[in-house]
């Protein structure tokens, strides 16, 4: 029980980052739902697993991560309960804000996926230590990947 | 501004709008909680009645029935009563929607004693059904069309006491797992 109430505070804690990776990655709005679920239940099934070999936030990123770059939409069966999900249209609304978040989500979206993910570690400000280990990769790799895809992101910008 | 810095502030703004999100999620989960409350309330309710109109044929064998089969309308009629009485306390005994919120610690133990009850009933009755198919084997044993008739109204019963007990647990289940949430919510505020 103590480990239920451990793991669903740490899924509280990090709600908003799950959700923002969850929302880069979904293809329509429908999906984020389904990303979500997917990556709650990876977390479950991994909790159990965890040493604290990294820190819990990097071992969420890279676990969101790997779910999302594997992620196969499945016909799930439809529950009774209702997901907990978000407002969307809250989200991208159509204040300043609002549109600053549609650019965002324009800009990353048309890199491939392993590029959103650099992007999106990069963009939470994790150390190119963290950044390696959750994608797998040495620490010159990072640097050098990382100077190409914000290249590209200018390059996207200037066309 | 640079593009790269531009993305950073927009990346912060995405945050702190799901940040905001909680509330409406909080909103969202109590409105389940509530419909789901009230589904399983008037779900009882229907059972109630429905479990009320059955006893009539059983009313009507103890009427006019006389021998055996005054004894088994006499046994069949005591065992619905006192099912519709323990159905109508399970049913008054559910918790009110809003307790979820205002005291999750007392609406989930309130919801665990509904379940109890809900439980108890369902063995109440297989008891009565255990007891009148030994019954019919044993003193209607020379008129086998009336084995053969209770074992197929014995089996129809059955499954539809399971297909609806099925769904009342798991509408239970599913507002305990809720509950749960809010109380973990609520802890961690």
């Amino acid at each position: 029980m103590e480990k239920e109430k451990e793991f669903a505070k740490i899924v509280t804690d990090n709600k908003s980052t799950i959700y923002s990776i969850c929302y880069m990655y979904a293809k329509d709005k429908s999906e984020i739902d389904d990303y979500y679920q997917e990556i709650l239940i990876n977390l479950l099934l991994g909790y159990a697993k965890f040493r604290g070999e990294s820190s819990i936030s990097t071992w969420i990123w890279r676990v969101s991560i790997n779910t999302c770059i594997s992620f196969i939409r499945k016909d799930k069966r439809k529950l009774d309960t209702i997901p907990l999900s978000v407002n969307i249209n809250q989200i991208e609304s159509d204040d300043h804000e609002g549109k600053q978040v549609a650019k965002l989500y324009q800009r990353i979206n048309k890199l491939d996926k392993l590029e959103k993910a650099m992007v999106l570690l990069w963009l939470e400000n994790m150390s190119y230590d963290d950044i390696a280990s959750v994608m797998g990769m040495t620490v010159p790799s990072v640097s050098t990947r990382l100077v190409r895809i914000k290249d590209k992101l200018k390059q996207m910008s200037n066309d | 501004m640079d593009n790269i810095d531009e993305m950073k502030e927009q990346w912060t703004l995405l945050q702190n709008k799901l940040n905001q999100q909680q509330i409406i999620n909080q909103q969202l989960l109590s409105r389940t909680v509530t419909s789901n409350v009230n589904k399983l309330s008037n779900f009882m309710w229907i059972m109630a009645i429905v479990a009320l109109f059955v006893s009539i044929p059983c009313i009507w064998l103890l009427v006019y029935s006389y021998g055996f089969f005054k004894d088994v309308a006499i046994f069949l009629t005591i065992g619905m009563v006192l099912e519709v009485v323990l159905h109508v306390y399970n049913t008054l005994i559910l918790p009110k929607a809003s307790d979820a919120s205002i005291d999750p610690v007392a609406f989930q133990d309130k919801m665990m004693k509904f379940r109890k009850v809900y439980i108890a009933n369902i063995y109440f009755g297989l008891i009565l059904l255990l007891v009148c198919i030994v019954w019919s084997l044993i003193k209607g044993f020379e008129m086998s069309y009336l084995v053969v008739a209770g074992a197929i109204g014995g089996v129809i019963g059955l499954i539809i006491g399971m297909l609806l007990n099925n769904r009342v647990l798991n509408n239970v289940r599913a507002i305990r797992e809720d509950a749960q949430t809010m109380k973990s919510w609520k802890e961690n505020q």
